[in-house]
């Protein structure tokens, strides 16, 4: 853990070297996801609710998921970048350290600039909690905070999954971004707007709903289920399976050889 | 004009061998494209009124745009031609006998067709076999699939033309990247490429209307699904082509200028 915190700092004073280019590819990040939030505030001035979600609840929904993917990319983006550190040769110098595997591959690679993101969902949660129409009580702050936490692991997961399969491909498969990029750019709605089987689909192969439009149920008072606002830990759940896999996979693992 | 058709061919057998990620990119477009009508189908069924476009009409755009995708990313440049910019490469192709404006025009209209060429064919024909209210619908009338088909291609040129700017830009900021990336994703919004334009706001609507963003993709998917029709649709391939004529003008005469002061970065 000190380890991690002395490479966080590494990190953190190197990308400060460049300051210019940190600002301004935060700004870019920050813009590049303003894309989903003006569409969202359009949709919603013609149509005002959606599926009987108003505005405000359904930015609930949109700052927790953005936050959550955001924070999963400051962090876990090592394994999203996996292919290029099997492929370049430096998995195999992680193997000779007597240091955990999963924490190297943390260190390779810290992105501050996407916290630009997570400031962005946090401004739009800060406008978003008071509006919802929930009434907050300790256990519901307690439940979106473990919506937000569920959701990085939620992340986290999907990320460790595709770097189990780089073993095999020994480069990433792109249709896979459909997991990642999709559930953060569906996710902006509750997913109950896409219908049942997607419903279904999000429930028990992903487990997008349970991190978002489950919870959120909870919040709202729409369901007396109180153990809905227990299902974000779905998130921790599903890194086990992944975590398998990559296991498995390093198992597998042969050297490219370069 | 032989060199420009066989730069295109280059492009084009060049694309043509990155075939898996055709099929990746057209698993992709197919998800999301289904996604949203998704979307769009609970909206209209809540709310009717607020529809502003019919739901063929709508269905029809969603999946042109998810089809033709790879060819209106006004982000996705050249980065051959960007580096040649940055490292002085450029140098070379400025030797060249034909006139470098037309010479990366044809490289990007070659390398973007080839990569629509593999997507499109699949993402059409299962949109249109598609039951009813998820499918591609034909376009209603004759005019209107003449009017597709001749607005499409102004689109293409008018992006192609907007992309060389960025190339142009490169000439006088040597790196472009975060610019690039500010107004893609503008360019996105702009042209219609996140929710459709008749869905947006009404004042928002007339002025992205005039912006030349809006005559790029959006355009030719309203003549196809007939919300444009009629004169409404000879305006907007009218305002096409003026934005063609300044876009590519001026475009042709920057780069003139950008090429007499070049200086070779580091010979």
């Amino acid at each position: 853990m000190k380890l991690y915190l002395r490479f966080m700092g590494i990190h953190f004073r190197s990308s400060m070297e460049y300051k210019a280019s940190f600002f301004m590819l935060g700004i870019a990040t920050m813009i590049a996801s303003l894309g989903g939030l003006l569409s969202l505030t359009f949709l919603f001035m013609r149509f005002h609710t959606i599926a009987g979600y108003t505005f405000s609840q359904v930015l609930l929904c949109f700052s927790t998921i953005v936050m959550s993917f955001a924070l999963s990319e400051v962090f876990f983006r090592g394994f999203d970048r996996f292919e290029q550190i099997i492929r370049g040769g430096t998995f195999d110098r992680m193997l000779l350290r007597p240091c955990s595997l999963i924490g190297q591959i943390l260190f390779e690679k810290i992105e501050f600039n996407r916290l630009s993101k997570v400031i962005e969902a946090a401004v739009v949660l800060a406008y978003a909690i008071p509006r919802s129409g929930v009434i907050w009580t300790a256990d519901k702050i307690l439940v979106l905070i473990l919506m937000i936490l569920g959701g990085v692991m939620m992340f986290a997961g999907m990320f460790l999954l595709f770097a189990g399969i780089c073993f095999y491909t020994l480069e990433g498969l792109e249709v896979l971004n459909i997991l990642t990029n999709g559930s953060e750019n569906f996710g902006h709605y509750p997913v109950s707007v896409y219908g049942k089987w997607m419903l279904r689909f999000y429930t028990f192969i992903v487990p997008l709903a349970c991190v978002q439009y489950y919870p959120l149920q909870y919040l709202l008072g729409r369901s007396d289920r109180s153990w809905y606002g227990l299902l974000p830990l779905a998130g921790f759940v599903f890194t086990i399976p992944c975590y398998c896999f990559w296991r498995i996979g390093l198992k597998h693992y042969k050297s490219n050889g370069s | 004009m032989r060199p420009f058709f066989s730069m295109l061919k280059i492009r084009f057998i060049n694309s043509m061998q990155y075939r898996a990620a055709a099929w990746a990119g057209v698993m992709t477009q197919f998800f999301w494209g289904f996604m949203e009508l998704l979307l769009y189908l609970t909206l209209s069924r809540e709310n009717p009124a607020a529809f502003t476009m019919t739901l063929p009409q709508l269905t029809s755009y969603l999946w042109l745009r998810q089809a033709f995708f790879a060819m209106f990313l006004l982000w996705s440049v050249d980065n051959d031609i960007l580096d040649m910019i940055m490292n002085g490469d450029v140098a070379y192709e400025v030797i060249r006998p034909v006139s470098l404006y037309s010479l990366w025009f044809a490289r990007n209209l070659g390398s973007r067709t080839s990569k629509v060429a593999l997507r499109c064919v699949p993402i059409l024909l299962v949109s249109l076999l598609l039951p009813k209210p998820y499918g591609l619908s034909l376009p209603p009338d004759v005019y209107s699939a003449v009017g597709f088909f001749i607005s499409m291609i102004l689109g293409v040129v008018l992006l192609i033309g907007m992309c060389m700017w960025i190339y142009i830009m490169t000439f006088y900021f040597i790196t472009a990247r975060g610019i690039q990336n500010i107004v893609g994703t503008f360019a996105d919004f702009l042209s219609g490429s996140l929710i459709p334009i008749p869905f947006m706001p009404i004042g928002v609507q007339r002025v992205l209307n005039i912006l030349p963003f809006a005559s790029t993709q959006s355009t030719p998917y309203l003549i196809y699904s007939g919300y444009l029709s009629g004169t409404a649709a000879l305006q907007a391939i009218g305002l096409q082509l003026l934005w063609i004529v300044l876009i590519v003008g001026s475009g042709i005469l920057a780069m003139r200028k950008a090429l007499l002061r070049v200086t070779v970065q580091g010979g």
